[in-house]
């Protein structure tokens, strides 16, 4: 019932998307998303996805062939204006039909792990950055993979709980017991 | 003593501002002074105390130390497994880590001021570096490259703990002395928050406390203790406010001067408790009247009352004035007594007498003096009239108190004659002023009656007692035996409980025998205060003096009181004797006093003859004595002197025919 209710909204915010790269188009960036037409491609491993029993190896390859966006916005972390590039982290789970759990965790290299409930992904367009100012994210650039919050576009992302799942050098994600 | 007393007043105490209001303001004013100084040097130490390096700092110090401990891990799992493909990657996982967070630490600049850290940074920088270039090798790991590292990276832990624990014990140093300090400031500002407070509800004490005798003193200030009604202070102070707002509304404004007759008879005879009693009684009757704003009684004092009252004609004010009159008038019982109240009121009008309330007053005053006099339980309005009445009977007044000063009166002598044998038996000394302002001589018509208003009739009669008894002691010797000097004495005398006394030191002084004098006193005055014109009268009438009662018959006595007076003898008026011959009605009446007057064995006097048959009507009925123009016209001292001398050769009667 409540996923029911939630699912005309959670269009919303991909048609805002939709409205937003249209825009972008003659404005360039300028703190929305936009939908990348020809995104670079890498190869190597990225993470692994866990879902019960089952378990993935993502690699950058197979992240390549989902859709691309570039992000510009604040970050908690650094100083200045950001710029990511990368693939919906709603579009990562759906890879191991993750996308209707309740929330999923998410583990960095040394073990820091965060809980993402499912509003982040159905609600908010949280990325999943694999590309920072045009390069491709390496382990010393917080990488292969981090996650982002549009907190620009959404100023309500901007708290302190949120602020903790900036995950980077990510190792895996898994659904949450 | 004059001096002393001046210089003392002149030269200003010492510490003149000293005094109760000052110093406590100037303790408050210090006491804040204090306050903000103490409060500004506690925040100032809590600020001192305060730790120095930023908390985060010291956080991300530990955060540090664990990743360089698992670096340091790393290292020593490399060096027991050389060759391991497992071992590489976790080393290169842990570089990678160590290198994200040191990198960030340092961008943030939150680890900036910690003393030595920019050093170390610039260590670990290189160290990764050393581990970067390891990692780049091929399998397995040189062993004395890795010993190196591992080296390196025991004395920058061991760099790194150092600081982390010395900048963590400073902070917890600071944090713990400024946190007492903080406590002390704590119960600072509790304490000033007492005393303020205390202070705040003191100053809202006293500020209500003086609020409430200000309404008291107001009240006392302005009302009358005795009654509740407002008193002269309020009229002087409101009155013209009233006139002000009657001015402006168009109206009239009336002033009602009230004054109960013969209160202070009622205080004498019933006493002070019952008399203040009735005050309130008519306090409560007037303020009855008073229905609006525009209405205000008031007691100026004793039992005068006044009565301010706004209304749209003369006529409205002139027909209140009665209603006033009216309502007061009247029985009451108070105290078991029933006592008969009469009041007269005077009333003056603004705008037609005055625009000022004391001028109204004045008037108003003048109005209640004109309804007293023409008979009392009356209203009366001011007109100016009444004001040119009054300045000459204080211009007659004033006058008179000179002519006392200067001496300015003479008497003349009606002769009384016996009615049987036509002998000089006495005369009555009639007084005349020779007015020197106006150059008139006087009649006493004219003035007696505006002396009696005032004490002047006490020394005027005085007067003429000393002047008739120097003249009887001149005559003394050439006087026929029995023979009188009758003067006039005013009704007012015997309320003074001094007169016997002064007849008697006159007798004694002037040697004339108390037998020769007869003081005259109207029947009016028997009515007035009888228990002590009584005590008066018999006390003169033990030194010898005669009594005599003047104007019999015009008065309202009654016969029985005659028979209580000690009285020797009846002058029967003239105008009982000016009639008697045309009316039979007045011939009963003087025979009748005449047969009263011989039962009770009074002596009678006819006043007034001027025609023989009246003198014939007087022999008939056996009166005593008789005086008029018909026996003879008052005569000068000389004439009398000259009779007197030649009465001495040859005996024979005085008559108009000899002094013509």
């Amino acid at each position: 019932m409540y996923s029911n209710f939630l699912m005309p909204l959670s269009r919303l915010p991909r048609l805002l998307l939709l409205a937003a790269s249209l825009f972008a188009v003659c404005t360039g960036p300028s703190g929305a998303m936009e939908q990348l037409q020809n995104p670079p491609s890498a190869t190597g491993p990225a993470f692994i996805i866990v879902n019960g029993s089952r378990e993935m190896q993502i690699d950058l390859a197979r992240l390549s062939t989902l859709p691309q966006y570039r992000l510009v916005t604040n970050s908690p972390w650094e100083k200045g204006q950001q710029e990511f590039e990368g693939v919906l982290f709603r579009d990562v789970l759906a890879l191991m039909q993750l996308e209707d759990a309740d929330a999923v965790l998410v583990r960095a290299i040394d073990n820091y792990a965060q809980r993402i409930p499912r509003q982040d992904w159905v609600d908010f367009p949280a990325l999943l950055a694999l590309r920072s100012s045009g390069a491709f994210l390496t382990r010393r650039d917080q990488g292969p993979a981090r996650l982002v919050y549009p907190v620009l576009d959404y100023p309500e992302l901007d708290n302190p709980v949120h602020r903790n799942r900036w995950v980077w050098l990510i190792k895996s994600i898994e659904r949450a017991k | 003593m004059e001096d002393a007393r001046t210089q003392k007043s002149e030269a200003p105490p010492r510490f003149a501002w000293v005094n109760r209001n000052n110093a406590a303001i100037l303790f408050a004013v210090l006491l804040s002074f204090g306050i903000i100084i103490k409060i500004y040097v506690s925040i100032h130490t809590v600020e001192q105390k305060l730790p120095q390096y930023g908390f985060l700092s010291i956080r991300e110090l530990h955060a540090q130390l664990g990743d360089l401990r698992r670096l340091k891990d790393m290292v020593l799992l490399s060096k027991t497994a050389p060759a391991s493909i497992e071992g590489r990657s976790m080393l290169s996982e842990a570089a990678d880590l160590a290198h994200i967070r040191f990198t960030r630490v340092d961008r943030s600049r939150i680890t900036a001021e910690l003393p030595g850290y920019s050093q170390l940074h610039q260590e670990i920088v290189g160290l990764i570096g050393q581990i970067d270039a390891l990692l780049g090798e091929n399998l397995p790991f040189d062993r004395q490259k890795l010993e190196a590292v591992e080296s390196e990276i025991k004395i920058t832990e061991a760099a790194l703990n150092e600081l982390y624990f010395r900048s963590g014990e400073t902070n917890n140093a600071g944090l713990f002395e400024a946190q007492q300090s903080l406590a002390r400031l704590n119960i600072e500002i509790l304490a000033i928050l007492v005393i303020l407070s205390s202070l705040l509800i003191g100053v809202a004490v006293l500020f209500v406390q003086r609020q409430r005798v200000t309404r008291q003193l107001r009240h006392l200030a302005w009302h009358d203790t005795v009654t509740g009604l407002k008193n002269r202070a309020w009229l002087m102070d409101n009155g013209q406010k009233m006139v002000a707002r009657a001015r402006a509304e168009q109206e009239l404004l009336g002033l009602f001067i009230v004054d109960l007759d013969h209160f202070k008879k009622v205080n004498d005879t019933f006493g002070h408790y019952v008399g203040d009693a009735l005050l309130c009684e008519v306090a409560t009757v007037m303020t009855a009247h008073v229905n609006d704003a525009t209405a205000a009684a008031i007691r100026l004092g004793g039992d005068e009352f006044a009565f301010l009252k706004q209304a749209a004609t003369q006529a409205e004010l002139a027909q209140f004035s009665g209603t006033l009159c009216q309502s007061i008038s009247g029985f009451r019982t108070v105290e078991g007594h029933q006592i008969r109240l009469g009041a007269s009121v005077g009333c003056s009008i603004c705008p037609d007498h005055s625009w000022k309330i004391s001028e109204l007053l004045k008037h108003a005053d003048m109005a209640l003096y004109s309804a007293k006099a023409g008979g009392r339980q009356a209203a009366s309005v001011y007109s100016p009239q009444m004001k040119v009445h009054r300045d000459t009977q204080l211009q007659t007044e004033e006058d008179l108190r000179q002519a006392i000063c200067n001496d300015d009166f003479f008497l003349v002598w009606q002769p009384q004659l016996a009615v049987a044998t036509g002998q000089l038996t006495g005369a009555e000394a009639l007084l005349r002023w020779n007015n020197q302002r106006t150059g008139e001589l006087v009649q006493p018509m004219e003035f007696i009656p505006i002396a009696e208003t005032s004490e002047l009739i006490l020394e005027i009669d005085k007067l003429v007692l000393r002047k008739a008894c120097d003249q009887a002691s001149q005559w003394m010797a050439h006087l026929p035996d029995s023979f009188t000097i009758s003067v006039n004495i005013s009704g007012r005398h015997l309320q003074d409980r001094n007169l016997p006394d002064f007849v008697e030191d006159l007798l004694e002084t002037t040697g004339v025998p108390a037998g020769l004098l007869e003081l005259e006193l109207t029947e009016g005055i028997f009515i007035e205060d009888r228990e002590s014109a009584h005590e008066v009268l018999s006390r003169i009438r033990r030194l010898g003096v005669r009594i005599a009662l003047d104007d019999f018959g015009t008065g309202y006595s009654s016969l029985g009181s005659i028979a209580d007076l000690e009285i020797d003898r009846v002058k029967i008026d003239q105008t009982f004797i000016a009639n008697v011959c045309d009316s039979s009605r007045k011939r009963g009446v003087v025979h009748s006093i005449l047969a009263m007057c011989d039962a009770l064995g009074m002596e009678t006097v006819a006043e007034g003859i001027e025609t023989a048959s009246q003198f014939d009507f007087l022999i008939e009925n056996g009166c005593t004595y008789a005086q008029g123009f018909f026996l003879a016209e008052p005569l000068s001292e000389a004439v009398f002197s000259r009779y007197f001398s030649a009465q001495r050769t040859s005996s024979g009667t005085i008559g108009k025919e000899q002094t013509g």
